[in-house]
């Protein structure tokens, strides 16, 4: 006859399988696991659709150590003594008293408003707070096979792509804010296109607005039409220049935060390419629109945005925004039915320089250089993939962060006359 | 041209007005290349009342109050009010993108046994609906769904699947979390 001590054991373990049973361990990862399509459970719980999709088409991942990523001093020193001052309008549409930094570091995910300040915070990133130059980069785009390689039906070459903010300046004088009697928050630009030879001389050029009542303007130059084509707002979500990439997307979302209707999907936990190795970027042997670097683990906040204008292009996006470091990983992009669509994926490098080297620029913080992009359309198996800077140039440090006049960021480059003499 | 002729103009210009006022203006086109589809629910969100989905043991019953969703089972659960109602807006908002299996379908083809997730919907009148949502589509963009007492099978958007996994991933669990991050001012 058993013991009643006995029986109490067995009671104590049924007990405690039981509870197990109804609670399942979720799927985790260390340094140094090889993440591929035969073991992606080991991330689906860190993962989004788009990037299930593009690991079960060979996608390679590799887990390194989480790092933490500090904000730039002068940034972190606006925050501190900004933010408290910042307010959000009842309608979340406009945020006032903005000075510099991020506008609401603390942030109460209880809060009614939460969707809307974490999106402003990512529009107010300090990837970019004055200026920066992106130069002599490549794009190639093509249809994708399944464990295999890009087919290039386009190769892109491009000499500029540049952003100027006009508020929430730390480096450049005039700072904070440059006069502005336009009320710009940003000029946006991108040309000329060198090659392919057929477009060669195309580009793009846009403002947006600190306030929320004014659209972008945005402009496409067509040289062989001889014509500038003023853009809708809307249109900033259409495919350009038969790559798979919007405008809307840059940076993982680049709209405004007015013109989309966002909720709150909650905190996870999800791999981000933030540490990268290689620069410039290096794309995988055999899967080669999959830039081959190592993935963390970090804790986001899961957004989604549904735009306002009914002629945008997607029924929604997912965004995912970093909790520490404010910035997007990657996002997933669904159509008007709910379908998975596309994704837009970064490569991120935080590092104080782009590579060691003689004239090389050192910043005295770490920045956000982006070696890569890839934007994946799941329903055509096809991508563009986006070597910034492009292999072509070697010493090229690609990006240049908040350097004004020294890197040609000039407010005449910011005019629809500028982008016509350079597509000549 | 005489005064008759300016009147019928007149009227003709009138009706021309009118009818782009009552349907053109309010004609939504949709992006090119996306073709009108029939909704998958008959329901508007609005109209919802409880949504409880049932998946691999685990339940969640939410229902909607003055302030929102809130979770009633299980209790204490902190699942977004957002992160539901986004849940009812895509299941409700869902279009058939394809039918592809009838009465005869194998069950099991498209997910619909102890993987599949049941979901019922709760409006505010009627009788209350039931989903099935099975497995996605081997290209990843889409899951097979089924509505209670129609065996038809039909695809609708991922989207769906996602919004249950974030409502499931948001339940209690022997989850490893990420380094601690939350320091508000990076670093």
């Amino acid at each position: 006859m058993a013991s009643p001590r006995w029986w109490l054991t067995l009671a104590g373990v049924a007990s405690l399988s039981l509870a197990t049973l109804g609670t399942p361990v979720r799927a985790d990862v260390t340094p140094g696991d090889k993440i591929n399509d035969q073991n992606i459970d080991k991330v689906k719980d860190l993962i989004s659709p788009g990037m299930e999709w593009v690991i079960k088409h060979g996608w390679p991942i590799t887990i390194t150590e989480t790092k933490r990523i500090e904000f730039p001093q002068a940034y972190k020193e606006a925050t501190e003594k900004y933010s408290g001052q910042v307010k959000l309008t009842a309608d979340g549409l406009n945020v006032l008293n903005y000075v510099a930094g991020l506008p609401f570091p603390n942030i109460d995910t209880k809060d009614p408003q939460v969707a809307m300040k974490i999106m402003w915070n990512w529009s107010y990133t300090y990837l970019t707070t004055d200026d920066v130059d992106l130069r002599n980069f490549d794009a190639d785009t093509g249809a994708i096979a399944d464990h295999g390689p890009l087919t290039v039906e386009r190769h892109f070459l491009l000499d500029h792509f540049r952003r100027l903010f006009w508020t929430g300046r730390l480096y450049v004088e005039p700072k904070p804010e440059k006069p502005n009697p336009n009320g710009y928050r940003a000029q946006q630009g991108l040309y000329p296109v060198l090659e392919p030879f057929d477009l060669k001389g195309v580009g793009a050029l846009g403002n947006r607005y600190t306030s929320s009542e004014k659209q972008d303007d945005s402009w496409l130059y067509l040289p062989s039409l001889r014509r500038v084509r003023r853009l809708s707002t809307a249109q900033r979500s259409d495919a350009l220049f038969g790559q798979d990439t919007d405008v809307d997307s840059y940076y993982g979302y680049s709209g405004h935060i007015a013109w989309m209707d966002f909720k709150f999907l909650g905190e996870r936990d999800l791999i981000s390419c933030y540490h990268a190795q290689h620069y410039p970027v290096k794309w995988h042997d055999k899967v080669d629109w999959a830039f081959d670097d190592v993935w963390e683990k970090r804790k986001v906040y899961a957004i989604e945005g549904i735009s306002k204008l009914p002629q945008y292009a997607y029924g929604k996006r997912v965004i995912f925004v970093d909790k520490e470091a404010w910035i997007i990983p990657f996002s997933d992009i669904y159509d008007r039915s709910g379908e998975l669509w596309k994704i837009w994926i970064n490569d991120m490098s935080f590092r104080k320089k782009a590579f060691e080297g003689a004239n090389v620029i050192d910043y005295p913080d770490e920045m956000g250089f982006i070696p890569a992009i890839v934007m994946v359309d799941m329903q055509l198996e096809h991508a563009t993939k986006a070597s910034l800077p492009s292999h072509r140039f070697p010493g090229e440090q690609g990006w240049y962060f908040n350097q004004g006049e020294k890197a040609g960021i000039t407010d005449d480059w910011f005019t629809v006359a500028a982008l016509v003499n350079a597509g000549h | 041209m005489s005064w008759r002729q300016v009147l019928l103009l007149y009227v003709l210009l009138g009706l021309l007005g009118g009818e782009f006022w009552l349907f053109e203006r309010r004609r939504v086109e949709r992006p090119q290349g996306q073709p009108e589809r029939e909704r998958f629910l008959a329901l508007q969100p609005g109209q919802l009342r409880e949504v409880r989905l049932r998946r691999g043991g685990r339940t969640v019953v939410t229902r909607r109050d003055a302030d929102g969703w809130a979770v009633v089972e299980p209790a204490g659960a902190t699942i977004p009010p957002d992160l539901i109602d986004a849940f009812a807006t895509a299941l409700t908002g869902a279009e058939e993108i394809a039918r592809v299996g009838d009465a005869q379908a194998d069950p099991r083809a498209y997910g619909f046994d102890e993987r599949a997730v049941q979901v019922e919907i709760i409006a505010e009148t009627g009788e209350p609906v039931l989903v099935t949502i099975g497995e996605t589509n081997p290209t990843g963009t889409a899951v097979y769904a089924r509505r209670g007492g129609n065996p038809v099978v039909v695809l609708i958007g991922r989207n769906v699947r996602y919004y249950e996994d974030l409502i499931f991933q948001a339940l209690p669990s022997g989850h490893v979390p990420a380094a601690d991050v939350d320091a508000p001012v990076g670093g």
